[in-house]
């Protein structure tokens, strides 16, 4: 399947679930998706066997600070069929909330623990959500773009 | 705002162990972890009950500063997200840049990127062979692999002047052309490295003692192994054809004939043995690359200020000697990158060392561990 048609039939599969799926410059397909329907769509791209997105190959997240929100992406490949498609979920950055992935790919466990410890997105229903890089009594989320630390200069330039 | 995440924060405190299981604290300083890596690892007896990784220890912070320096700055750091493999984390980083900004490396670049990623590749395996090797009881191979690991680092520091950090493969094609005589110097260092291969599987693959500790042991299921992640040679053990240079081919891989090495068992012998049939894979490959070399130009030339196109983003992935490597780089119409994230093997091969040591002795820790060939500057990164 072409990125088009895989488009056109994620749209159809998933009408009212999703709220936008591009294909960008790059030729990447980008679905972005209703915050309810999120852990639907992603137990539906693995499962479902025309599409067969076994491997959650990344998990990480971005920082908006202007629209105010913290977007979660997911990289998905399958090793079937060779597709590559990547998730988009928004959550409001002043309290991040997202449904984990856990249960559906166990690699997740420490993507999310990375996002959560570097953004501070709480993912709800996640079995172990511990700091994973930072120390544990550390009290700042280090790649939001609003981070500032004594130990962390940035030179202008 | 900060008080309301930060109660969601779980301590790890003592309560979690109850009070008959015996704790043993490996690591983060112990020449086994590959660097400091911290293993908690909750016994009963010998036998593994738990092992709790403890990452951390090495964390850099590379994503934070890539994403305040400029594209071509940031790869000076791609080295030391992979210390023992720069150079594929280089091409990792310039591929997801070009492929960002629409750029394409000259075809001299890219068969030299070829090249120096697969020689790479060998130096990594080798080093990972002595390593595996030490880390269940078997000193020798280490100087083997170090032996030859030697002469392909000389290849290197003869091109770009450095052994460990090269900086050598740039956005747009690579550093510098390699020197005349590179070309003899490296197909003689591959005749006299083809039969060495058969040495190290002399000293090691059939021999008794390496086969009681690998044979059988940290089986990774097909079906576990993709849904924890696990990605490359670690994957391949299990019979699951994984390879990126196949599936998604960049460079030229497209152009030369290479085989997947694949093998069933899934435990740590076959993960030894994909790695080394691996290694004669590359030795061929590097052959075929010579062969179609052509002079030419090294690189394209660039617009004086790399700028992405706003509001673009990529997820770029290439095999390094470890498994899938990623780069998703998110542009802003600036000079730097908005966000950069490298998705790095070792992470996800940590991830599955718990699921795999359940029930093994203490002892087995140490041969999975080797076997999954991670890395703990990619890690923590």
């Amino acid at each position: 399947m072409t990125n088009e048609e895989l488009k056109t039939k994620i749209e159809s599969d998933f009408k009212d679930k999703v709220l936008s799926a591009t294909i960008s410059a790059q030729k990447e397909l980008i679905v972005v998706v209703k915050p309810e329907s999120y852990l639907f769509v992603c137990q539906g791209l693995r499962d479902k066997s025309e599409y067969a997105f076994q491997h959650l190959s990344c998990q990480t997240a971005v920082d908006y600070p202007k629209e105010n929100k913290i977007t979660v992406v997911c990289h998905l490949w399958s090793y079937k069929y060779g597709h590559q498609i990547t998730i988009k979920l928004d959550v409001d950055r002043a309290n991040p909330k997202a449904p984990t992935l856990e249960n559906i790919w166990k690699s997740a466990n420490w993507f999310e623990r990375e996002v959560f410890d570097l953004y501070g997105v709480i993912f709800e229903g996640h079995s172990d959500l511990r700091r994973i890089m930072m120390p544990e009594d550390y009290t700042k989320f280090p790649l939001r773009k609003d981070f500032a630390d004594d130990g962390f200069i940035i030179k202008p330039n | 705002m900060t008080d309301l995440l930060l109660s969601q924060i779980k301590v790890n405190d003592e309560s979690q162990f109850g009070t008959d299981d015996y704790v043993v604290n490996l690591g983060p300083q112990h020449p086994a972890t590959h660097g400091v890596l911290r293993l908690i690892v909750k016994l009963d007896g010998e036998t593994v009950k738990e092992t709790i990784p403890v990452l951390g220890y090495l964390h850099r912070s590379i994503e934070k500063i890539c994403e305040n320096r400029t594209y071509p700055q940031c790869i000076t750091y791609t080295d030391r997200v992979d210390y023992v493999s720069a150079m594929s984390v280089n091409l990792a980083f310039a591929l997801a840049t070009e492929r960002l900004m629409g750029l394409e490396a000259p075809p001299r670049a890219q068969w030299l990127r070829m090249i120096f990623v697969e020689l790479q590749r060998l130096a990594s395996h080798l080093l990972w062979m002595g390593a595996f090797a030490g880390d269940i009881g078997a000193l020798t191979p280490f100087l083997y692999g170090l032996r030859e690991r030697e002469r392909i680092l000389d290849l290197f520091e003869m091109t770009c002047g450095q052994r460990l950090t090269y900086n050598y493969i740039r956005i747009g094609g690579v550093m510098i052309d390699i020197l005349p005589e590179f070309v003899p110097k490296c197909r003689a260092f591959l005749d006299y490295f083809e039969p060495k291969i058969a040495e190290y599987e002399d000293l090691l693959t059939y021999n008794p003692i390496f086969l009681e500790r690998t044979k059988g042991v940290g089986v990774i299921t097909p079906e576990v192994g993709i849904n924890a992640g696990v990605c490359g040679p670690s994957l391949r053990g299990s019979g699951v054809s994984c390879d990126v240079r196949k599936q998604q081919p960049y460079l030229f891989y497209d152009q030369v004939k290479f085989n997947e090495c694949l093998e069933t068992a899934g435990d740590c012998w076959s993960r030894y043995k994909v790695r080394m049939r691996e290694l004669r894979e590359s030795v061929s490959l590097i052959r075929q690359c010579l062969d179609r070399l052509e002079p030419g130009p090294i690189e394209t030339k660039l617009p004086p200020v790399l700028k992405a196109p706003p509001a673009s983003e990529i997820y770029s992935r290439i095999e390094s000697s470890r498994g899938e490597m990623g780069i998703y780089l998110v542009g802003d119409g600036t000079v730097k990158p908005w966000k950069c994230k490298y998705r790095c093997a070792s992470f996800n091969n940590t991830y599955v060392l718990d699921q795999l040591t359940r029930g093994w002795k203490i002892a087995d820790i140490m041969a999975v561990l080797g076997s999954l060939d991670m890395i703990v500057p990619e890690v923590d990164r």
